[in-house]
């Protein structure tokens, strides 16, 4: 059978137009089964686009993929039986009660998981007979990610499943997607946090104007990108600043310096320094790097002008 | 305002009007060219061996005068009496669409005022045309009026004052239907109308923005599995809003109507037709509230000029003839015959040309609906 792929998802030279527009252009990656996927990028990059081709709701304009070992362009009846969806700002019918949205879907599938087993699992045992419109964002991303397993699927699309959420909800849907890797489904996560790829992800891959930028194991990107660990001094204000600056890169943001520590004697000079001009400042952190660092030194992009 | 504009003031109206001609005597010619020289009506001439009722039922015309046979002999007959009041009859065909004069319905025969016969001279037998019109219909007062001025100009032109010809009117057929009897199968032709349109635009539109349409897209429900469920869904809802309508309408108002197996068909074909109109609409409008718009934009004449409310009849002859474009005028026509006139022959025949406007409308709709790239 196909499925015996040894790749839960393959993607060779994959296009996909708008016109004059290539949202997508020539990109390629696996992704092995068992694993949680981040697919980053901000918006525009081509993240929901290639995940849409990767769902059979888009056909590209060139190149091939597959997921499960079935080919996007003419397994797609059988791709999307076996796959499970969680769209980008999920909606679902009002009216309808959390067990009745799920009994909907459930009728749609040839095998289906038990409504009140997979209600259990999202921890909505509470909320099962509320309707959709009563519930909280939270809950609703809930009910969404419990629609997307209803055909226990083998690999979860997730597009943007915290999206609007509050911090607890965030991490409530977190705990479902980090089971759902321990229960030895795929997981394609496609998100903008970047504080939630590096939580959850065992690979990331980076888009940006349709390019994959890099792919790897979260440890070996910031590894190889050469970020660097930071020593934040806090309060320290213009005078730290003067003092500081001839460490490459230090900034002033806000009354806080940062500076890139390139050497582990650095952070005693500093200290020394600061001492020695009695330069006053609230504390000092050590902020060691991030993938938000890996996505910044990739794109070049300030972050706060990314939604 | 525009479509009123145009229903009501349409200028010079033309009743249509079917003549009759069983005697052929030079009288009764003379008669038809002073009915046909006054321009009030477009004059059909019909075979002197037609079927009066068949034909006004299968060509649903509003009025058919008919000269009967020994007319000229009756009126050289009157004129040799002298003075001589004849009577007038008028029958009523109570298979138009232009029901509105209720208490005229009820009376299975009806006597011109002006015309009845009220002969001096108990020796003279009254020549009478007979005027067979639609006793509900809101032209038949007017039809009935101008044929009796013209019976009085013929009379005045035989004798100077006396009469010698008159009018009788005549319903098609005997009838205990009232107006909102006729009334009842428009309303549900509405309903079928805007639950069609209105409720298919509407889903489609909140769905696809909501994006409820790209999660089902996602699983291996067919586009086409889509469309028939949505379309049985609707079928559901306009059976009990035409079972509620008729429920309400017998119970408040005692109306005769009688749905039948040809009556859920036709309701069937009905939201065929209209939901192919919504599925079209929907695809080409993206915006929920510009969909709405544009649904009712197509929805709200078509209401008004398919003789839901207002009789084909006293339309201009421009939008009768757009009327005959739109499938809802035959849904009425249908609705009429199956649930009223118990014609199931005129029912059948309007259900296959909605079927075929609902297939057309149906099949690109279907087509069109594209709820994966382009949803």
């Amino acid at each position: 059978m196909k499925d015996k792929s040894a790749w839960a998802i393959e993607i060779s030279e994959l296009v996909k137009e708008y016109g004059s527009i290539r949202a997508v252009d020539h990109i390629s990656f696996k992704i092995p089964f068992g694993v949680i996927f981040a697919f980053l990028g901000p918006n525009g990059a081509g993240k929901t686009t290639t995940v849409e081709m990767l769902e059979c709701l888009r056909t590209p304009s060139s190149g091939t993929a597959s997921v499960l070992g079935l080919n996007i362009a003419k397994d797609q009846n059988e791709i999307r039986k076996r796959i499970g969806v969680l769209p980008q700002e999920f909606n679902t019918f009002d009216r309808l009660t959390v067990r009745e949205s799920l009994k909907y879907y459930a009728m749609m599938y040839e095998k289906a998981r038990d409504v009140d087993e997979l209600i259990s699992s999202v921890d909505l045992v509470d909320k099962a007979n509320t309707q959709y419109k009563n519930l909280s964002g939270g809950l609703k991303q809930r009910v969404g990610v419990a629609i997307a397993l209803v055909n226990d699927p083998q690999i979860v699309f997730l597009d943007e499943p915290t999206e609007g959420l509050d911090p607890k909800a965030r991490r409530g849907v977190w705990e479902i997607i980090t089971k759902l890797r321990d229960e030895g489904k795929t997981v394609f996560l496609t998100t903008h946090y970047m504080e939630e790829a590096e939580t959850l992800a065992d690979i990331v891959a980076i888009i940006l104007d349709g390019k994959i930028r890099a792919m790897d194991t979260t440890t070996n990107l910031i590894n190889n990108h050469g970020c660097q660990t930071k020593l934040v001094v806090h309060g320290g204000g213009a005078g730290a600043f003067e003092a500081l600056r001839r460490w490459r890169g230090t900034e002033l943001s806000d009354s806080d310096v940062i500076v890139p520590l390139r050497d582990k004697k650095d952070l005693t000079k500093i200290v020394d320094l600061l001492d020695q001009r009695q330069i006053a400042f609230d504390e000092l952190e050590m902020k060691k790097p991030s993938l938000e660092d890996v996505f910044l030194d990739l794109t070049a992009t300030n972050w706060e002008g990314v939604s | 305002m525009l479509i009123f504009g145009a229903i009501f003031s349409g200028g010079n109206v033309q009743y249509e009007l079917a003549v009759q001609n069983k005697d052929g005597s030079d009288i009764s010619f003379a008669f038809i060219n002073a009915v046909n020289s006054t321009n009030a009506f477009k004059v059909h001439m019909v075979n002197a061996s037609e079927n009066a009722d068949a034909y006004i039922k299968s060509n649903r015309i509003s009025g058919m005068l008919i000269v009967p046979q020994g007319f000229g002999n009756q009126v050289q007959h009157n004129l040799a009496l002298g003075a001589t009041r004849p009577s007038t009859a008028v029958q009523m065909n109570p298979t138009t669409t232009s029901a509105t004069n209720a208490s005229a319905l009820n009376a299975t025969r009806v006597s011109s005022s002006s015309s009845q016969a009220q002969s001096n001279n108990t020796n003279a037998t009254p020549a009478a045309v007979i005027l067979k019109v639609d006793q509900s219909s809101t032209s038949a007062p007017v039809i009935s009026g101008v044929l009796s001025s013209i019976a009085n100009g013929f009379n005045s032109q035989l004798t100077g004052s006396t009469q010698i010809v008159g009018v009788e009117n005549q319903q098609v057929l005997s009838s205990q239907f009232k107006y909102i009897d006729f009334f009842v199968p428009g309303i549900i032709g509405l309903t079928v109308l805007t639950t069609g349109v209105l409720g298919t635009v509407g889903t489609n539109t909140q769905y696809r923005n909501n994006g409820i349409l790209r999660k089902l897209a996602t699983t291996p429900l067919g586009k086409s599995e889509w469309i028939i469920s949505k379309m049985l869904y609707q079928t559901v809802v306009i059976f009990i809003s035409a079972a509620l309508i008729i429920v309400v309408a017998k119970l408040v108002y005692n109306v005769t109507v009688v749905p039948n197996v040809v009556t859920l068909l036709l309701l069937f074909v009905g939201t065929i037709c209209f939901t192919g109109i919504g599925m079209i609409i929907a695809r080409f409008v993206k915006d929920e509230d510009a969909a709405n718009a544009a649904a009712s934009a197509v929805t709200f004449p078509m209401l008004f000029l398919a003789g839901t409310f207002i009789p084909l009849e006293t339309m201009p002859d421009y939008l009768q003839t757009i009327a005959k474009f739109l499938p809802l005028t035959y849904l009425n026509y249908g609705l009429r015959d199956a649930m009223i006139l118990g014609d199931t022959a005129s029912a059948l025949y309007n259900m296959a040309i909605v079927l075929i406007a609902g297939a057309i409308f149906f099949v690109i709709g279907s087509i069109i609906t594209d709820w994966r790239e382009g949803g």
